[in-house]
C-alpha cells in the first residue's frame, strides 16, 4: 500500500524526506511532518485499534492530544510505551508501532465477542455481577477483568533512556502557540517581558495550520511564519516546542513537560528523553484553544467517523484525505469549512446533515469502516447514504483544563453553548477559543490586550501594535447532544465506552450527582479524561434529569493536562541516582578492601570487610568482632552527628536539653546524654565533650543528626531565644575513627606526636583533648566506648581521613587491627547492652530503657515532666531486658513478640517484643535486647520469641541486657 | 611507621577524572573545577552583637558584614551572609589557621567561630552554559539580568543542599556541598551539562 489517500500536493509536510515506518508488522511510507495518524490514513488505514470493553474497531476521532481511540504502543523492547496517541505522535524513520488490547490481531479479535454481551456489561456491572464467592474477587474475577479490559502493556526492563527536570522563570508564560498565543507572546515580548511560549505541537500556529484564511491579507501560514520569525529573534522570548503545559499551582507555577527527544528513534547522544519543567512565571496567558464536540448517534464510533477539525487538519496539514465520499454532519458554521476543504481536494460530498434544519444522523452503518449512514429528516423519513467518511462539527468545548487546577469549577454559558473559566488562578488570563471567543479576529485581539496588560502587570511599557486583522468570520452554533431514538450503540466516552445508556442507567439507580454519575460508569476517566466525552454526557444526564446543564453541573480537572511520565517527574533520580549518597572519609579506602556497604540513611557504610571471597557477614562479623574484643580494631565512625556549640548560655542551653546535667562537666571531659522529646518519651542518645568553658561538642545518632539539629535550633529560636548560644554542625568538618579493643591504646599512641600523655591515669575513661599526630596534624582525641572496650575515637580534619585510616592500619599492624563494619559494631553494642534505633524507636521512655539514672532529679529538661505522666509509670511497661537463645545456635529476629510458654498468640497475650538480635560471639550464642512487661522482675525466667513473619517460635531465657563485662573493667582499662 | 605528615585529600579526588564528558561541541559549555586550596569558616554572631562584630570585621578585614545574602569582599577573603546572623567566611589566599586565627583576634566573644574547611565540597564552574546547567536542580532565578554576582544562595539543588555564589566579577559559579554529598553533586553537575558538552579539569 502506498500512500493511496495522500494528495499530490499541499500540507506541511516534507516531501523530499520520506519515512519509513511499521504499523502491526507492516511496512508503510510517509514523509517528515506527518504524525502516525496523518501517515496511516494517507496510507488508507483506517483501523487504529480496539476500544476498552467491548473490543470494537476503533478508528481516528481527532487530530490532536483529546484523542480517545488510536491508542497504540510505540516502540520495542525497553523504550516500548503503551497507550500513545497516534495523532501527537510524530513520525520517524524506522517507527514501530503496534496496535493494543486486541488477540491475535486487530483485524480478528475475539474478545470482540464482548459486544454481543453487552447488555451484561454496562456501567457497574462487575459490582453486580461478581459478587458470589467474595473469596474469588482477587484471584479469579479481578485478573480475568483486566485481562478482557484494558489498554497497553508497560515494558518490565529498564528505561535505557535518560530525562531531566528543570526550573525556568519568566515575566509571562505563554500557553499555546496559535493565533491567541503568538499575538500575546508577541505582544508581552516586544515589550521587553522575559516570555516563554510552550506549544504541545512541534510547529507554532495552533488550528492555523490546519484552516485556510486569512491575515492582513495574507495566507494565515505566512503570519504565522513571519511571527515565528520574529519571536525567534528576541532574546527575551523562549519557545518551547513539543511542551506540554500539564499543571497549575499555587504561586505562580505551573508544571509542564518537554518532549525533547520523543519525535526521534532514539534521543540525541546526550539528550534527554523528556524534560519536566516547574516554571514560575509572574503572569500567565492560557491560549489553549478549544476541542471540537462529537455527537451520539447509532453506532458513531465507527472508523472514518471524526471531527471536522480533524478532517481538516488531515487535508491541510498533512494532505492525507481521510475518505473520498463525505457525509458532512454539522450544527454549526464551522461545519461548512469542512465541506469546502473536502470539495476543494476533489472528495465527493455526498450530503450535508445540518440539524439545524432538524436533519440527523441516527445511525452508521459498518464494521471496521463506515459504509453509510442513515439518515432521519425534519419529516421523520429515514435513508441512508453511502460514505467512507463522516465528518462531525457540533461546536466546541473551550480547553480550560487548566483554569481548574485550583479548584475553580467552569461555568456553563447559555450563549456560547459552552463551560467557560470560572474564577482564574492568580495572575492568569484566558483568551481566544479557550475563553469561548471562537472567531480567528477575537483570538488575535484577546492576544495582543493580554500579552500587553501582562507585560505592563511585569513592569514593562506595551509598545504600540497594530491589529491584526483576520478574514470575516462568524460563528453559529445550536449543539445537539444526542439523537434520540438512534439504533445501535450511542457512544459518549469513547475511551472508557460509555454509551447514553449507561448515562440514563446511572440516572435511575439514583448517580444523578454529576460527581456520581462520573465514577459510576467511568465517563471521562480514561487516559483522555474525557475531552471530547464530558460535556456531552453532562448534557444527557441533564436530560434524563430534567434539569439544564448549569443545573447538572460539571466535575472539575486535575492535573495533568494529559498523561506524563513518571520518568519526566523523576529526571536525574532514578536508579542509583533516585537518592543523593553520603560518603565517608574511609570509603575510597574501605572500597579498596572490598568492603560491603550498606545504606543508613543517605549514609554508604562498611558493613563488614570480607576477608576472603565468600566469607558472608556472620562470619566476617564474628571474626571482626573477636579480632576487636582479642586484640584491637577500627570502624569508621564519622556519621555520627557532631554539633558545635558555643556561647555563655551554653551550659545552661545543654542543661535544658539533655536529661543530664552538664554545666558541671569540666573541661576536657565527656558525658552521656539522654535526649527527651516533649512529649517524654526519648528522642536520641550521644555524648558531649566540653571543649572549652564556653565551646562543647555534641554527638548525636548517624540517624538523628539532622533532626537534632532542627530540635536545638527551635529550643532556641523559639523556646528561650534570650540564651547566648550558636551552633553549626560540624558533622563533616572531622574524619573520625574508633579505635577498640585491649590494644588501642598502643596504635593510637604510635601516630601520636612526641609529648603527649594518653595513659589511664593521664586520658582516663570519658576524657577529651586536643593533639597532634603524625607530625603536626591537629586532631581531637575522645575516650569513649560504645564497644565496651577500651576504646579512643580519633578525630581529624576531614582532608586527612583517608589518610590517618590508612595511618591506624599501619600503626596497627603489629596488633593484628583489623578494621570492623556495621554488622561488628551492632554486635558490640548489643552485647555490652547499649541502646540504639532499635530501642530509640520513639516509643520508649528514659525508664524503659533503664536510664532513669541519667535524669537529674536537681533540674528540669525537656520532656522531663511529660516522662511522668502515670501511664508512663506504670509498672508493667515493658521494659528493656537481654535475652539468651535457649538453643544457643538459633537464631533470634528482632520484630519477635514475646509470649508466656503456653499462651496463645494473642494481642492480650502479648509481653513485648525484641528490638535487637546478634549472634555473640563472645557468649557464643543468640542474643538480643528487648522490651518485656514486668521485665526486672523475671530475669531468669523463660518466654518464647514468636515472629510469625519470618515463622520462628524460640524459647529464650530473660536476662540482664549487659551481656558483657557489666561492671566496665575492660573500658576503663 | 613514618610519622611524617598525612598527605590530604580533596573531597572529590577520587572521583575527579579530567576530560571531556558529554556532546563533542566544540567549546564546552560547562567547564568544572573542584576548588582544592581554599579556607572556609562559619561566623555566628552572639545575641545584640551585630553591630559591635560589624565593627570590629572592619576594622580589620576593611568591609562591611552585609546582611539580607549579600557577599562582602575584601583583600584576602569575603564574607557571605548565608542566614540571619551568619555568615560565611572564605579565602583562597589564607591558609586555614591564618584565617581562624585572624578572625578570633578581631571577633573575639562577640560571635562564634567554627572551622569548617574540610567540611565542604566545591566545585567551580565556568562556561556559555552555566545557567541553562544549573537550571536543571536549582529553582532559584540565576539569569544574569535578575540577580546580582554580590549574593550568596543557601538553597537546594538536586536533592542536595548547597550553598551557591558567583565570583566577583561574575563569570564563574561556584556551589559548595557538604563534602560526603560531592560525588553526587558533581554526578548531577555532569549529567545535566552533558549536552551541552562538559569539561573537568583537575
Amino acid at each position: 500500500m502506498s500512500q493511496i489517500n495522500r494528495l499530490a500536493e499541499g500540507g506541511l509536510i516534507n516531501r523530499s524526506k520520506p519515512l519509513k515506518f511499521f504499523f502491526d508488522g507492516k511496512e508503510f511510507l510517509g514523509f517528515e511532518g506527518d504524525t502516525l495518524a496523518s501517515a496511516l490514513i494517507a496510507n488508507g488505514v483506517s483501523l487504529f485499534g480496539r476500544s476498552f470493553k467491548y473490543h470494537r474497531p476503533r478508528g481516528v476521532l481527532t487530530a490532536g492530544s483529546e484523542e480517545p481511540n488510536a491508542l497504540v504502543e510505540l516502540r520495542t523492547g525497553n523504550r516500548l510505551e503503551p497507550n500513545m496517541r497516534a495523532t501527537t505522535v510524530e513520525l520517524f524513520d524506522g517507527l514501530v508501532a503496534n496496535s493494543q488490547n486486541r488477540w491475535p490481531s486487530l483485524n480478528f479479535d475475539v474478545m470482540s465477542i464482548n459486544s454481543l454481551f453487552a447488555p451484561f456489561l454496562t456501567a457497574g456491572f462487575y459490582y453486580k455481577t461478581f459478587m458470589w464467592p467474595a473469596s474469588f474477587w482477587e484471584k479469579i474475577y479481578e485478573p480475568a477483568i483486566r485481562r478482557a479490559a484494558g489498554l497497553g502493556k508497560p515494558p518490565k526492563g529498564f528505561d535505557p533512556d535518560d530525562y531531566e527536570k528543570a526550573f525556568a522563570h519568566c515575566d509571562v508564560l505563554v500557553i499555546g502557540a496559535g493565533p491567541a498565543g503568538i499575538s500575546a507572546a508577541l505582544a508581552a515580548g516586544r515589550a521587553g517581558a522575559r516570555v516563554i511560549l510552550c506549544d504541545e505541537n512541534p510547529v507554532l500556529g495552533g488550528r492555523l495550520l490546519s484552516e485556510i484564511v486569512q491575515i492582513n491579507t495574507m495566507p494565515a501560514l505566512d503570519w504565522v511564519r513571519a511571527a515565528t520569525i520574529e519571536l525567534e529573534s528576541l532574546s527575551n522570548v523562549r519557545i518551547l516546542r513539543r511542551t506540554t503545559v500539564f499543571g497549575i499551582y499555587d504561586h505562580g507555577v505551573y508544571g509542564a513537560v518537554e518532549r525533547v527527544g520523543d519525535h526521534l528513534e532514539t534521543p540525541l547522544p546526550y539528550g534527554p528523553r523528556q524534560r519536566s519543567y516547574r516554571i514560575i512565571a509572574k503572569r500567565a496567558i492560557l491560549g489553549s484553544g478549544a476541542i471540537e464536540r462529537t455527537m451520539v448517534f447509532g453506532d458513531n464510533d465507527r472508523p472514518g467517523i471524526m471531527l471536522g477539525s480533524a478532517v481538516r487538519t488531515y487535508v491541510n496539514q498533512y494532505a492525507a484525505l481521510p475518505g473520498r465520499r463525505a457525509v458532512v454532519v454539522l450544527s454549526s458554521t464551522d461545519g461548512l469549512r469542512t465541506v469546502e476543504t473536502l470539495k476543494n481536494q476533489g472528495a465527493q460530498v455526498e450530503a450535508i446533515i445540518d440539524s439545524r434544519n432538524g436533519d440527523v444522523v441516527q445511525r452508521a452503518i459498518g464494521g471496521k469502516r463506515v459504509q453509510a449512514v442513515q439518515i432521519r429528516d425534519k419529516n421523520g423519513a429515514v435513508r441512508e447514504i453511502e460514505c467512507d467518511l463522516v465528518s462531525i462539527s457540533n461546536g466546541w468545548n473551550p480547553s480550560l483544563h487548566l483554569t481548574c487546577h485550583l479548584g475553580s469549577r467552569p461555568v456553563w454559558n447559555n450563549a456560547k453553548n459552552a463551560f467557560l473559566p470560572g474564577k482564574l488562578p492568580q495572575g492568569l488570563t484566558v483568551i481566544g477559543a479557550a475563553q469561548g471567543r471562537f472567531t480567528l479576529q477575537e483570538a488575535l485581539d484577546d492576544g495582543i490586550r493580554a500579552g500587553n496588560e501582562a507585560a505592563e502587570n511585569t513592569g514593562f511599557k506595551p509598545k504600540d501594535s497594530e491589529q491584526n486583522l483576520a478574514e470575516p468570520d462568524i460563528f453559529e452554533h445550536q449543539p445537539v447532544w444526542r439523537i434520540k431514538g438512534s439504533k445501535g450503540k450511542c457512544f459518549v466516552d469513547f475511551q472508557h465506552d460509555v454509551t447514553d445508556l449507561d448515562i440514563e442507567l446511572a440516572n435511575r439507580e439514583g448517580f444523578k450527582s454529576v460527581e456520581h454519575m462520573k465514577r459510576y460508569t467511568t465517563l471521562g476517566m480514561a487516559t483522555d479524561q474525557g475531552k471530547t466525552a464530558n460535556v456531552a454526557g453532562l448534557a444527557i444526564l441533564g436530560e434524563v434529569s430534567n434539569r439544564s446543564i448549569s443545573e447538572v453541573g460539571t466535575t472539575i480537572f486535575r492535573p495533568p493536562y494529559t498523561p506524563v511520565t513518571l520518568g519526566a517527574l523523576a529526571g536525574h533520580h532514578r536508579h542509583h541516582e533516585y537518592r543523593p549518597t553520603r560518603l565517608t572519609p574511609s570509603h575510597q579506602w574501605a572500597n579498596e578492601r572490598g568492603a560491603v556497604f550498606m545504606e543508613t540513611g543517605l549514609w554508604m557504610r562498611a558493613q563488614y570487610f570480607p576477608l576472603y571471597s565468600g566469607e558472608n557477614w556472620l562470619e566476617a562479623m564474628v571474626r571482626e568482632v573477636k579480632g576487636t574484643r582479642e586484640s584491637v580494631g577500627v570502624c569508621d565512625v564519622s556519621t555520627l552527628g557532631k554539633i558545635d556549640i558555643q556561647g555563655k548560655d551554653a551550659a545552661a542551653f545543654l542543661d535544658r536539653i539533655y536529661t543530664g546535667t552538664f554545666s558541671t562537666l569540666a573541661v576536657g571531659r565527656v558525658r552521656y546524654g539522654l535526649m527527651l522529646r516533649e512529649d517524654g518519651f526519648v528522642f536520641d542518645d550521644g555524648t558531649v565533650a566540653r571543649l572549652g568553658s564556653n565551646h562543647y561538642l555534641m554527638t548525636t545518632t548517624t540517624a538523628g543528626a539532622a533532626k537534632v539539629m532542627a530540635h536545638l535550633e527551635f529550643c532556641h529560636q523559639v523556646l528561650w531565644p534570650e540564651l547566648n548560644i550558636a551552633f553549626t554542625s560540624v558533622t563533616e568538618q572531622w574524619a573520625q575513627y574508633s579505635v577498640a579493643g585491649p590494644n588501642a591504646r598502643h596504635v593510637i599512641e604510635k601516630l601520636m606526636d612526641p609529648g603527649i600523655n594518653i595513659s589511664n591515669e593521664a586520658f582516663p575513661y570519658m576524657a577529651c583533648k586536643a593533639i597532634s599526630i603524625c607530625g603536626g596534624i591537629q586532631a581531637r582525641l575522645f575516650r569513649i566506648s560504645f564497644s565496651g572496650e577500651l576504646s579512643y575515637e580519633i578525630g581529624v580534619p576531614n582532608r586527612y581521613g583517608d589518610a590517618l585510616i590508612r595511618a591506624l592500619m599501619e600503626s596497627g599492624q603489629d596488633f593484628g587491627l583489623i578494621p570492623y563494619g556495621l554488622e561488628a559494631l551492632t554486635t558490640m553494642r548489643i552485647e555490652k547492652g547499649h541502646v540504639a534505633g532499635g530501642e530509640l524507636n520513639g516509643q520508649t521512655t528514659a525508664l524503659d530503657l533503664g536510664l532513669i539514672k541519667m535524669v537529674s532529679q536537681k533540674k528540669d529538661c525537656i520532656g522531663k515532666q511529660m516522662s511522668e505522666r502515670p501511664a508512663l509509670l506504670e509498672p508493667d511497661r515493658p521494659i528493656l531486658v537481654g535475652f539468651k537463645a535457649k538453643n544457643s545456635h538459633t537464631k533470634l529476629t528482632s520484630g519477635a513478640h514475646f509470649l508466656n510458654i503456653g499462651a496463645n498468640p494473642s494481642l492480650e497475650n502479648d509481653q513485648g517484643h525484641m528490638t535487637s538480635t546478634t549472634f555473640s560471639p563472645s557468649l557464643n550464642c543468640w542474643i538480643g535486647l528487648g522490651l518485656l512487661k514486668n521485665g526486672r522482675s523475671r530475669l531468669g525466667d523463660t518466654v518464647r520469641a514468636v515472629d510469625f513473619m519470618r515463622k520462628t517460635d524460640e524459647p529464650v531465657e530473660i536476662c540482664e541486657p549487659v551481656f558483657l563485662d557489666p561492671t566496665g573493667e575492660r573500658l576503663r582499662g | 611507621m613514618d610519622n611524617s605528615s598525612l598527605a590530604p585529600k580533596s573531597p572529590l579526588e577520587p572521583f575527579l577524572i579530567a576530560g571531556r564528558y558529554g556532546a563533542k561541541s566544540t567549546i564546552p559549555g560547562v567547564k568544572m573545577k573542584e576548588k582544592h586550596s581554599f579556607s572556609l569558616a562559619s561566623l555566628t554572631v552572639f545575641r545584640g552583637q551585630y553591630e559591635n562584630l560589624s565593627d570590629s570585621i572592619f576594622k580589620t578585614f576593611g568591609t562591611k558584614l552585609l546582611k539580607n545574602g549579600e557577599i562582602s569582599y575584601s583583600q584576602n577573603l569575603q564574607f557571605m551572609n548565608i542566614a540571619p546572623g551568619q555568615w560565611i567566611t572564605y579565602s583562597e589566599r589564607l591558609s586555614t589557621s591564618e584565617l581562624i586565627s585572624k578572625l578570633e583576634a578581631s571577633v573575639g566573644e562577640l560571635a562564634a567561630i567554627v572551622d569548617l574547611s574540610d567540611a565542604r565540597a566545591i566545585i567551580e564552574l565556568s562556561g556559555p552554559k552555566i545557567y541553562e546547567t544549573l537550571a536543571k536542580g536549582v529553582s532559584l532565578d540565576l539569569h544574569p539580568e535578575r540577580q546580582s554576582p554580590k549574593h550568596v544562595f543557601s538553597t537546594f539543588a538536586a536533592q542536595l543542599s548547597i550553598t551557591l555564589w558567583s565570583s566577583e566579577d561574575g563569570l564563574t559559579i561556584n556551589i559548595a556541598v557538604f563534602r560526603g554529598f560531592g560525588q553526587s553533586l558533581l554526578k548531577w553537575l555532569v549529567a545535566s551539562a552533558s549536552e551541552f558538552g562538559c569539561e573537568i579539569d583537575i
